[in-house]
């Protein structure tokens, strides 16, 4: 489990990033880390990576300060940065030099993961393109058998398709155990896979909820233009006519989450009485 | 919690080696290049061939104390190449612990760029030969006038006075008739050894501090200490020069890994505190 509690962190004296941060991530669970650029999301997983110290406050993941940075803290998680450099050596030659440090790592998963990414085992590196080397990063953190995985903008660089072979490898590797937690600006994306989101807005958790929680108080519709907008608690212009959040009702059909839209919705304030 | 344990830490260097395989490769092919050039240099007047030697064996000792001070300077954060985030968040995310992490680092790296130099001087050396060999000259090494030089510096004097006595060690280093440089002192030694750490502990500690113009601070500061090195052998003692070193050694290695241990990845700033 990861405990945030009233966590303060700042890069300089002028502004705070956090001030006051309560957050708990819970195994078995996927969460969506969203918020605006400038917002704090990477701040937020380099903080729990122990990369960065806050200032006060208390962040203890399984009961371990990050920032200690004690090997075996180190060994059961695994950062995915949004840019990250691969030496320029065989998979083969980076997997030997790597998977000692992580005692759960395992072969096979890694394989799993190649294959489920149509990826050859016997790559070089050096000779892969920016998509590959992240899809390669992305297994083999899979792999790593860690506890705790974060992601920072996972699917930046992969290419249509490979954005739902990542969905499926990371659907595919989820353990009880295991925490992971996406921060991501692309929505569609990820929004199939995440049990749980959490938005950061100025130096605060504005929202924090289950999809499950959202989807049962909230339905997503389109509806025609001409149609009124009765009940609606928010609404965007869509192609299809606009793209409205109205509350659910106990005997209606739950409707899928439109993540981008229920965004939207949150940091304008939309939904400020019934959150 | 073992925080040095010597299994985690053999494979955290052979991580870090390999990790920083292109850049050792780029060092050695340059070094290489600028021996075998120096050397070939020789045969351009093939008349004197002896005194050639003498000349390169003091340019190769140039090189080697440039590069080693160089070396010395290739910190994750002394470097262009790694001053970045991203080699920064991967090497701080490596489950190794920190002390392991700053000795493979600040230690054992040094020491493998020197012991590429070495390498890179013997290839160069026999490379040399060959072509003498190919010109039809009778092949030379240099390596017993580059050892030769290594010696003079370690065994330039008798005494420790004479040790500090510049004049001698000056004639030491030009080759000249110095009779009775080649006694071998540990004292000396000892006091030799100190003042090359405390080079190498102003380039570590600076490395780790500052992440811009590392190189030249650090020249600056190892100037500044010289100068102080130099006041107190005129004004006060030559004997306390070894005991200042090694409280500056001490001192410089104790705050450099203090700093490193609570290294951010905070991007942007000309200062890692």
């Amino acid at each position: 489990m990861i405990e945030i509690k009233n966590l303060r962190f700042a890069y300089n004296k002028k502004a705070n990033v956090y001030d006051d941060l309560n957050l708990t991530f819970k195994e078995n669970c996927i969460y969506g880390l969203l918020g605006k650029n400038g917002m704090g999301k990477s701040t937020l997983l380099y903080l729990i990576s122990g990369l960065l110290s806050p200032q006060s406050g208390r962040l203890l993941v399984d009961g371990k300060q990050p920032n200690k940075r004690t090997p075996d803290f180190l060994s059961d998680i695994y950062l995915v940065p949004e840019e990250f450099d691969l030496p320029k050596m065989s998979l083969k030659q980076f997997t030997q030099y790597h998977k000692d440090f992580y005692p759960n790592f395992s072969l096979e998963q890694l394989k799993r993961c190649l294959r489920d990414f149509e990826l050859a085992e016997d790559l070089d590196l050096k000779a892969l393109s920016l998509g590959d080397k992240k899809k390669v990063f992305m297994s083999f953190a899979l792999a790593s058998g860690t506890k705790i995985l974060l992601m920072d903008e996972p699917t930046n660089g992969l290419d249509i398709p490979s954005k739902s072979l990542f969905r499926k490898v990371i659907a595919g590797s989820m353990s009880e155990d295991r925490i992971l937690v996406i921060s991501t600006h692309q929505v569609h994306d990820v929004e199939s896979l995440l049990d749980h989101i959490v938005i950061l807005d100025h130096q605060k958790v504005l929202f924090n909820a289950s999809i499950a929680d959202i989807t049962t108080r909230y339905d997503f519709k389109y509806r025609h233009q001409s149609e009124q907008n009765e009940g609606v608690l928010y609404a965007e212009p869509a192609l299809q006519g606009n793209a409205v959040i109205t509350p659910h009702h106990e005997n209606d059909e739950e409707t899928p989450l439109n993540l981008e839209l229920f965004f939207n919705a949150i940091t304008k304030g939309a939904l400020n009485e019934h959150v | 919690m073992n925080m040095f344990n010597r299994k985690r830490f053999a494979h955290y260097v052979k991580w870090d080696i390999c990790n920083q395989r292109s850049k050792e490769t780029q060092v050695f092919g340059i070094l290489l290049l600028s021996f075998t050039l120096i050397m070939l240099m020789l045969f351009i007047d093939t008349s004197s061939v002896t005194k050639g030697m003498h000349l390169t064996a003091f340019l190769m000792s140039a090189i080697i104390i440039v590069f080693a001070t160089f070396a010395a300077c290739q910190s994750p954060f002394g470097s262009k190449a790694n001053s970045t985030k991203r080699s920064r968040i991967s090497q701080l995310m490596v489950p190794a612990s920190m002390p392991e992490k700053f000795v493979s680092t600040y230690v054992v790296r040094p020491i493998l760029f020197a012991a590429i130099g070495i390498i890179a001087f013997c290839l160069a050396d026999i490379i040399q030969q060959l072509w003498a060999k190919m010109i039809g000259i009778a092949p030379q090494s240099h390596l017993p006038y580059a050892i030769n030089r290594v010696r003079e510096i370690v065994y330039q004097a008798g005494t420790v006075a004479q040790f500090y006595d510049k004049a001698r060690l000056y004639a030491a280093m030009r080759g000249g008739n110095v009779a009775d440089m080649h006694v071998f002192n540990p004292v000396i030694f000892i006091y030799s050894a100190i003042s090359c750490l405390s080079c190498y502990a102003c380039f570590t500690f600076f490395g780790i501090v500052f992440r811009r113009f590392t190189f030249f601070i650090s020249l600056l500061s190892l100037g500044l200490i010289m100068v102080s090195d130099l006041y107190i052998i005129k004004h006060i003692s030559y004997h306390l020069v070894p005991l200042t070193n090694l409280v500056c050694v001490v001192t410089l290695y104790y705050y450099a890994y203090q700093n490193y241990r609570k290294l951010q990845i905070i991007h942007g700033k000309f200062m890692n505190i």
